[in-house]
Formats: structure tokens, sequence, C-alpha cells
């Protein structure tokens, strides 16, 4: 059975939730190797093997640590040497983070593959995986397959169950020796990012999210009591940045979503629009264009952007005793992505 | 010795406008209202910080696009840019992000670089994978994904919020930088910015000029291959519950019945 190399996300061993789900859709083409790098990467091999990893190759250098993604780029390339040396690999599978990404995308170049990123969905196919992406704020699915080399592809958190899949999970050390490039990028000082003790964001099944509805910043407890409730993160929700209501700076939201933060694809994202809105700004885009009429004029003349906001400041607040005027959800099953 | 920027910046459908794919399957490009990708507007005023920074600069933006792309370069020249470059072929229809990356890191090579500056990610394809792709090809240092960034002495810092960590990065130059929309507010071009851009000089490069081969590029070149796209059907409305006294308890319902809690 074909091979198919899953990389690894990890902090100090313990596996992040979207590499497990990176397992259940790798088993869909072959039979998964693993590549962990770094501080604890040999702690990785118990939960790998459990969902299906037949082997673990690891490697631990102070590199990886002290330069910026290079490292890790020979590495991943190492492996790939050593596991297509046995000549049937199918695939190299990362998670979409971002560090990950920049990864499998030089690991692209160097092997001469192509690359697709992004993929909400994975299928074995007749010339090779089938991969489908969410695209422009998912108002399109596309279903794309790589045509040049061993595809490289990466995968966004939530895009498959975590499987129990019992495997062997051998580890192996992996032999990598670095580039004369791998030191080009130094790493000062790292920070760990404080933890709010809730799911991180791209990686969370239920969003909560808030904007202007909640008529201020001193308000947005109340979206971080609803998240606490439901063990989710909460979020600020962003328009378009110049029109984002310069007030409403985080009270503490986990981050922003909306447009163009790079957190794309959430399975339950709702933004709360104000009381009155619909969630959605293509949407409300729509709707105005429908209560305009389309615009006629020479294309070229249709630069400008038109205005999104056509109601007055009042319209858009008004809060009820409970403070919930912003709420806005939909049903799991319903809910696609929200840019 | 003059500090050479050169800024990457993408011509994109207007993500508020009605954007779909073309019978090729590949973006429309013509049918709807392009511009200058937001996000590329960070990574010009990161460039114009720099360079006023710096004794002395040059910022050179560049795109690789079709004839409308020339919207995104007047946009970032009228902003304060020194000049641009803009490679057009339609022999590129339908490239994907390795021959982007091919063409823009040799169309840089030929302008001369000591620093690349890019968006985090374009708001059409958003791959935001190009930036490490042209480090890797120029063979610099990539340092990405930066909400701060300075250069001083031949030497490019800048902090990056990661996933898990916030990391502080340092690099020589010549470096390929990215910026995220946490780098800072973009300017508005002023009325004297967007007179002064028509003086300035835009060069026009085609694939001949930058000794590409036509097969190495376009739908025919491409590594990747897509072969069915299809519109999401009509979203339906969400449920909008108005806060009168008893806001809390629909929306305790309303969660319970969805099975949210
Ligand atoms: C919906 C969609 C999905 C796609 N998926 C894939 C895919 O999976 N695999 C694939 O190989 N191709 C894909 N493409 C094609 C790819 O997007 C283009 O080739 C593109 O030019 C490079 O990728 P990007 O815009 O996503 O770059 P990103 O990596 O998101 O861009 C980062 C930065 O690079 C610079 N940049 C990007 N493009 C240009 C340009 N043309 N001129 C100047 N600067 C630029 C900008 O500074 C930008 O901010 C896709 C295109 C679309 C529209
Ligand atoms: N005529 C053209 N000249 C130069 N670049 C182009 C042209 N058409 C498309 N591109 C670029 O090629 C890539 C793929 O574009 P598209 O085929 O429109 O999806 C994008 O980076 C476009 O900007």
């Amino acid at each position: 059975m074909a091979e198919v190399l899953v990389y690894v996300d990890h902090v100090d061993g313990a596996v992040r939730k979207p590499t497990l789900e990176l397992l259940t859709l790798a088993r869909r083409i072959g039979e998964p190797v693993a590549v962990a790098l770094g501080n604890g990467a040999e702690a990785t091999a118990e939960v790998l093997a459990e969902h299906g990893a037949v082997k673990v190759l690891t490697a631990d250098a102070p590199e990886f640590a002290d330069y910026l993604v290079v490292p890790k780029v020979d590495a991943l390339q190492a492996a790939y040497e050593a596991v297509s040396a046995g000549g049937s690999l199918a695939a190299v599978l990362v998670p979409s983070s971002a560090e990950a990404k920049e990864i499998a995308a030089r690991l692209a170049v160097r092997i001469g593959s192509g690359i697709i990123t992004d993929a909400v969905d994975l299928e074995a196919g007749q010339e090779g995986p089938v991969a489908t992406q969410a695209v422009f704020a998912a108002s399109y699915t596309t279903k794309s397959r790589v045509s040049k080399g061993t595809p490289v592809i990466t995968v966004k958190p939530n895009s498959a169950p975590v499987e129990a899949a019992p495997a062997a999970g051998a580890v192996e050390a992996l032999t990598v020796s670095f580039g004369e490039k791998s030191t080009g990028t130094k790493v000062v000082s790292r920070t760990p990012r404080e933890s709010t003790g809730r799911p991180e964001l791209t990686e969370a099944a239920i969003v909560v999210s808030g904007g202007r509805g909640v008529n201020g910043a001193e308000n947005f407890h109340v979206i971080e009591e609803l998240a606490d409730s439901l063990g989710a993160p909460s979020a600020l929700a962003r328009r378009r940045r110049r029109r984002l209501v310069p007030a409403l700076q985080p009270g503490r939201p986990d981050r922003q979503v909306g447009l163009p933060a790079a957190v794309h694809r959430l399975r339950h994202l709702r933004r709360d629009p104000a009381p009155g809105r619909h969630a959605d700004l293509e949407d409300d885009r729509r709707r105005q264009q429908g209560r305009r009429g389309p615009d006629l004029r020479p294309r070229r003349l249709r630069r400008g952007r038109r205005p999104l906001h056509g109601r007055p400041a009042a319209d858009r607040r008004g809060q009820g005793p409970q403070g919930l005027t912003c709420a806005s959800l939909a049903a799991p099953q319903s809910a696609g992505a929200v840019w | 010795m003059s500090l050479r920027i050169v800024v990457c910046v993408k011509y994109v459908p207007d993500a508020t406008g009605d954007r779909h794919f073309a019978d090729d399957l590949t973006v429309d490009r013509d049918d709807v209202d392009g511009l200058l990708s937001e996000l590329d507007e960070y990574a010009v005023e990161q460039a114009l910080q720099i360079a006023d920074e710096a004794d002395d600069a040059e910022i050179t933006v560049l795109t690789v696009g079709p004839e409308d792309a020339k919207d995104a370069l007047r946009k970032a020249l009228s902003m304060g840019a020194d000049k641009a470059v803009h490679v057009e072929d339609d022999d590129l229809h339908g490239t994907d992000v390795m021959g982007t990356s091919l063409v823009l890191a040799k169309a840089i090579e030929q302008t001369g670089y000591d620093l690349v500056i890019t968006g985090m990610a374009s708001t059409d394809g958003t791959m935001g994978v190009l930036p490490a792709i042209l480090a890797e090809r120029l063979g610099v240092p990539q340092v990405t994904l930066l909400s701060e960034v300075s250069v001083e002495d031949g030497v490019v810092k800048g902090r990056r919020d990661g996933d898990s960590a916030s990391e502080q990065l340092e690099a020589s130059l010549p470096a390929v930088v990215s910026v995220t929309d946490q780098s800072g507010e973009a300017r508005y071009p002023s009325f004297k910015g967007i007179m002064a851009a028509k003086k300035k000089p835009v060069q026009s490069l085609d694939l001949d000029d930058l000794g590409i081969d036509a097969d190495e590029v376009g739908l025919e070149g491409s590594w990747t291959q897509v072969d069915s796209a299809t519109e999401r059907p009509a979203r339906t409305a969400g449920s909008i519950l108005k806060d009168e006294g008893e806001g809390g308890k629909q929306l305790a319902e309303f969660l319970a019945g969805q099975k949210f809690i």
C-alpha cells in the first residue's frame, strides 16, 4: 500500500487536533507515515499511533527552534527522500497552520511538485488525491488535483473527524543535514502565546463572535460569557477594515474574524451583525445592489466601491435589557464557512 | 548605497463584488471589478515607512497580472512608491502559484533588490505561501508574517505572531518579508500623490523579457489542475432574536434546539 507523509503540528510533544484530523484523511489515500520535528517529537508517537500512523519519523535539533522554517523544510525533505526511495509515496499532507503551509510550499518547490493549500476535504482519485477547496469566502467549492510531482496538500482544521485507528507507530530517527540557507532567519526570542483556556480560534468548532451590536467594548463581556458557557473562543466581528468602529476595539476577544483575517474556514462561525442586519457581507452587498438596480456604468467607471452602510447609526444600535440583540446563530448543519 | 525595495502587489477581484469563475475555471477577472488586494496595501505602507527611515531608498511595485492590473500599480504609486514593473502576457492566464512565483522571482532579480515586501496573502487565492516560495527561489532569508518590521544597517528585524508563540526575528539583507494586517494602517493616497503617480514610470515586461518559456506557465504549465467549481447554494438566513426582555431565554432555547448546548 502507498505511503502518505503527514507533517505533525505539535507544541512540545502535544499534537494539535488538526494533525489528528489529517491522519483520518491520510488513511483514505494510504498508510500514514508521520514526521514530527523539534522538542518533544518522540512524545507525539503514542497519540499518532492511536490515530493510524504506521511509522513516526522524528528529529530534534537546536536549529528547529533557533531559525525560522528552513530547518524544518530540510527535515521534511529528508523524510520525503527516505520514504519516496521506497517508491510508493502517494502524497505529502500538512496542516494549514501558517508555519506548516510555508514549510509545505518550500518543500514543493524543492521536489518539483505542485501544491494545493487549504483543502477542506480529500479523497483518493484515479489520478491522485482530489482536494476540495472552499473559495471566495466559501461561495464556491472547487475540486483540484496536483498534476506534477508528489502531491503536496495542506488541509484546514475541522475538515475531517478525529478517528481512532490503532497502528504500529514505530518511532524511527530521521537523519537530517541542514543546508547552508537554514540559518538565514534567526529567532532571537520567543514568547509563548498566553492561553485563554479556550480552543484556538482557528481550530474551534463553534465561535461566538460579537461586533457593533453589543454597543461598545464595555459590553463585550456578554460575548465572552456566552463563549465560555459553550467552551468556545470569542471573536470580534470585523467588517472591512476602514469600517470598523474604533470605539469597539476588543473587550478581550480571542481574535478578530472576518475579511481579511487569515482565519477563514470555521465550521459554525457566524458573525454577529448589528440588529436587523443580515450576517453576511456579500449577501448585504447583493441585497443593496438589488435595491438599487444593476450598475449600468461602463466597467471602467465602476471602480469605486459602493457604500455598504446606507443605514443611520442609530438604527444599528439598540440593546435590550439582557444585552442580547447581537445574537445571530445558525444551525450546525447549515453553517458553512463565513470568511 | 540606496536601499532597493520591491513590493509585490496583486490585482484581485473586489471581494464585495460577485466573484466567480470563468468557463475555463480560472478567476473571472474581466466581468468583476478589480483592485489592489487590500492586504497588499499594508506591504506598500511598510515599504514607505522603511524608505522614510533609510538615508536613501527606492521603492518599485511589481505585479504579475492582466492589463487592468495597472490600476493596482497606480494605487501603490499614488500612495508613494517610486516606480512600477508590470509583467503582462496572455500566456500567463491560468498560472498557478509555482508559475506566478517563478515569474515574480525573475522579475525581482531583473529589477535588482535588497528587500522584497509582500502581503500576508492575496484576497482571491488566499494561499499565503507565495512569500515563502519567493525566498526559496531567490535563495534569501524568509522573514514572514510580521506585525512589526524595521530595517537598520542591512538587517531586517520583525515580530511574527504565530499560532502558539510570538517570535522576534532577524535576518541580513537581501531578504523577503511579508507583513500582516496588524502591521499598521495603510495611508490613503493624497491628491498630490494621485497626480504625481501619473508621471511615475511603469515598465512593462513579458515572458520573453524574463527568459521564461510559455510552457512553464499558464494553464498548460500549471502543476495543479482544477477539475470543477460549484457555486454554493443560496444561504438560508440566520435567526435574529430581538431582545425585549426575554432574549437570554430565547437564545438559550435556540442553542439547545440546535444542539449547541
Ligand atoms: C480561489 C483560488 C484558489 C487557488 N488555489 C491554488 C492552489 O491550491 N494551488 C496553486 O498552485 N494555485 C492556486 N491558485 C492560483 C494562485 O492563487 C495564483 O497563481 C496566485 O497568483 C498566487 O497565489 P496567491 O494569490 O494565493 O498568493 P498568496 O501566497 O496568498 O500571496 C501572498 C502575496 O504574494 C504577492 N502576490 C501574489 N500573487 C501576486 C501577483 N500575481 N503579482 C504580484 N504579487 C503577487 C502579494 O504580495 C500577496 O500578498 C488559486 C487561485 C484562486 C483564485
Ligand atoms: N494576461 C496576463 N498577464 C499577466 N498575468 C496574468 C494574466 N492573466 C492572469 N495573470 C496572472 O496569472 C495568475 C493566475 O491568474 P488567473 O488565470 O486569472 O487565475 C494571477 O497571478 C494573475 O494575476
